[in-house]
């Protein structure tokens, strides 16, 4: 009889813990395939997965790629509906092109599902512009991950040295302190200076554009026709050209963002304008001479005010999947203010896409290097604040033409063009595409 | 005359070095990159000498999805030459034999397989994979490359096929045995170096092989050329290891390469008809 009993109440416990189960983890056994490139929050996530997988009984796969090939592969993927992944990483300059596409469910079509957690969620702690950048046509399609701008990195012992007191606020200041700040050995400035296709010089030089009250377009997105050879862009790439040419190292034409990071590693070059994000780097005690001497702050602007340039990246599910809702819950747990923490606690991921994350005290503790010369976090707010969700037009046919703009900033640089050429040459190109393609009559 | 003949044999080494120094010099660096720290790695002006480390090997080989794409690439590229091989022996073979304008608009036609851009077959064979549940496959792979290294092969194999004497073959067929027994008993055995050769280098096109391999493999079928571009991070390249990544997949084609020098100097044919 006793064993009876007992057999009775182990079949209880098997069912109703098996049903406990079912009902915690509705979505066991479930792969889902994400697919981006190694950008740090994705590689932190990767390393937090035993948890999530743990928690749901799914299982996630990531493809990681490097940058252009897995732009080029997402979008063929994407393109021609094949269905291999469920959730996909974006950059903000690509979101018109995969809204219109139909390439990406919208993220607020599950706002309102009860699977929904909604404290996991809090949409409203995420920062504005970046959740801005992932919209389109006033609809959210993503959430975002990674906020980034551009500072002014500096050596604090150069600055004092050359008796000048502080960061430039303007590119006409930037060029002033230029002669007493430069030399042969330690140039004053490296800035990117390849055309897009490799992280290139346009993250860049449309700082210098937008902070001379120039615009892309006669009135976006009423009216596309370029704009590119104005007065304001002009002055912009004559400004940029002179800076560079004049006070940065040889061959900074040819620049990418590892070679301005390196100059600012090593020292080489006084300082740097280039993203937040690459703190981390520039930082790092096995990898930096100058940590501990650096001084951060806004960028320089022209007439129009400091433009720092803005970036956002962030997670989708993807409108093909047939896992749509074990894929967002995917995204919620990846982007939730725990995950987010966690992953810059451990990894160097300072462009959090919470506010409420800026404000903890120990992201605040890791994050605040301050060398004497003003905060680091201070800094990358008030970059991200001064800059427009704009930086790069949110445009579907936004990667050619800032193909034809880096080719012409180049040109300019490397003195086959006078800045003004090169900028009329760019603006012909840019009215003949975007007629070709259908944009203007 | 004497002087003349210094000048050239001077002339000769003097180019001789200075284009091994140009082969050489960017497998030195990157050599160099892979054993030096980060910090080293980018100091200016360069650092010659420096001390060195195994750091960044020792984090490649303790990386899984590194060693899972060793073993991918071996079974892709050696699946690949397999199957070419099936194909392109039988082939060259009949191409020995045949005669005239068939031959030559074969020939012709194999050749232009091979030299199409590879673009051209991309997009067809990754919406015919996708349908087919083929994407992320050893198998996937191991198909397209067919498109490249059996004409590959054949064409590789076509001059060195072609210096056996026919003699054989008509000796072998008055001898009363049928043409699988001239190919397979006969004549094999005497361009197996031939066969070796080619089959190296078609290893070595399918091992170093990117375009299909970043479109068509995934998580499951990653190769070595598509995995080390994961240590090209968004927020920076760690050069460290992609250097030694680099270097471990070079290895392959420096070991094949001197085999392949030493066959390629060998007189395929020699002594093969006696008496």
């Amino acid at each position: 009889m006793k064993l009876k009993i007992l057999v009775i109440i182990l079949c209880l416990v098997l069912v109703t813990g098996v049903g406990a189960q079912e009902g915690d983890r509705p979505y066991e056994g479930t792969t889902l395939n994400l697919f981006y490139f190694p950008i740090t929050y994705i590689v932190g996530l990767e390393e937090l997965l035993p948890e999530f997988e743990e928690a749901t009984g799914m299982t996630v796969e990531f493809e990681l790629l490097e940058e252009q090939a897995s732009v080029q592969k997402a979008q063929l993927e994407l393109a021609s509906g094949a269905g291999n992944f469920d959730v996909v990483g974006i950059q903000s300059g690509n979101m018109p092109l995969y809204a219109q596409g139909g390439w990406v469910t919208p993220i607020e079509d599950f706002y309102d599902g009860e699977y929904v957690d909604a404290a996991m969620l809090n949409v409203d702690d995420f920062v504005g512009s970046t959740m801005d950048a992932l919209a389109f046509g006033g609809t959210q399609y993503c959430l975002p991950m990674f906020a980034a701008t551009t500072i002014l990195y500096y050596q604090i012992d150069k600055f004092e040295a050359a008796g000048i007191e502080g960061p430039p606020a303007t590119y006409d200041e930037l060029l002033a302190i230029a002669p007493s700040l430069h030399s042969d050995e330690v140039p004053m400035i490296a800035l990117r200076g390849n055309p897009p296709a490799a992280a290139g010089n346009i993250w860049i030089f449309n700082s210098f554009f937008h902070g001379e009250g120039a615009s892309y377009f006669a009135d976006f997105p009423d009216d596309l026709t370029p704009t590119v050879n104005s007065p304001e862009a002009i002055r912009a790439l004559t400004n940029f050209v002179a800076v560079k040419n004049n006070y940065g190292p040889e061959g900074v034409a040819a620049y990418v963002y590892d070679d301005v990071v390196t100059s600012m590693q090593q020292g080489t070059v006084v300082m740097v304008i280039d993203g937040a994000p690459l703190a981390g780097r520039i930082l790092h005690p096995d990898q930096s001479k100058v940590a501990g001497n650096l001084g951060f702050a806004v960028m320089p602007g022209g007439a129009a005010g400091p433009k720092p340039g803005f970036a956002a990246h962030g997670l989708c599910v993807v409108a093909n999947s047939d896992k749509q809702e074990a894929a967002y819950k995917f995204v919620e747990w990846a982007l939730s203010f725990d995950t987010m923490k966690k992953i810059s606690l451990s990894s160097p991921h300072v462009a959090v896409s919470r506010n409420s994350l800026w404000e903890d005290a120990d992201f605040i503790a890791k994050y605040d290097y301050n060398y004497g010369a003003g905060s680091f976090i201070k800094a990358y707010q008030d970059s991200l604040n001064a800059a427009p969700a704009d930086h790069f037009p949110p445009f579907a046919a936004w990667p050619i033409l800032s193909e034809i703009m880096g080719q012409a900033v180049q040109e300019a640089e490397i003195g086959v063009k006078t800045p003004e050429q090169a900028l009329n040459d760019a603006n012909d190109l840019m009215t003949q595409f975007l007629e070709d393609e259908g944009y203007l009559p | 005359m004497k002087r003349r003949s210094s000048v050239t044999t001077f002339s000769l080494y003097a180019v001789g070095t200075l284009y091994g120094a140009a082969v050489l010099f960017p497998i030195v660096w990157m050599l160099m990159l892979a054993l030096k720290s980060q910090l080293d790695a980018f100091a200016y002006p360069p650092l010659l000498i420096f001390e060195p480390t195994l750091e960044h090997f020792s984090a490649i080989f303790q990386d899984e999805e590194f060693l899972e794409a060793i073993g991918n690439s071996v079974i892709i590229s050696s699946g690949s030459v397999f199957f070419a091989m099936l194909f392109a022996i039988p082939a060259t073979f009949a191409l020995t034999i045949m005669q005239g304008r068939v031959r030559r608009n074969a020939l012709l036609t194999i050749l232009l397989i091979r030299t199409a851009p590879g673009m051209i077959y991309l997009l067809p064979y990754f919406v015919v994979y996708s349908r087919l549940g083929l994407l992320d496959t050893h198998m996937a792979l191991i198909i397209i490359y067919l498109i490249f290294n059996v004409p590959l092969i054949i064409w590789t194999l076509m001059p060195v096929w072609s210096a056996v004497p026919r003699e054989l073959r008509e000796s072998g067929m008055i001898d009363g045995a049928s043409l699988w027994q001239i190919l397979f008993l006969i004549e094999l055995p005497l361009v197996r170096i031939g066969i070796i050769a080619s089959g190296i280098v078609a290893f070595l096109f399918a091992w170093n092989e990117f375009l299909f391999a970043v479109v068509i493999s995934a998580n499951d079928t990653v190769t070595l050329a598509v995995a080390i571009t994961r240590y090209m991070g968004y927020e920076g390249t760690e050069w460290g290891k992609l250097a030694a990544a680099a270097s471990v997949m070079m290895l392959p084609g420096i070991i094949f390469g001197f085999l392949i020098q030493r066959y390629m100097v060998t007189g395929l044919t020699a002594g093969a008809i006696k008496g």
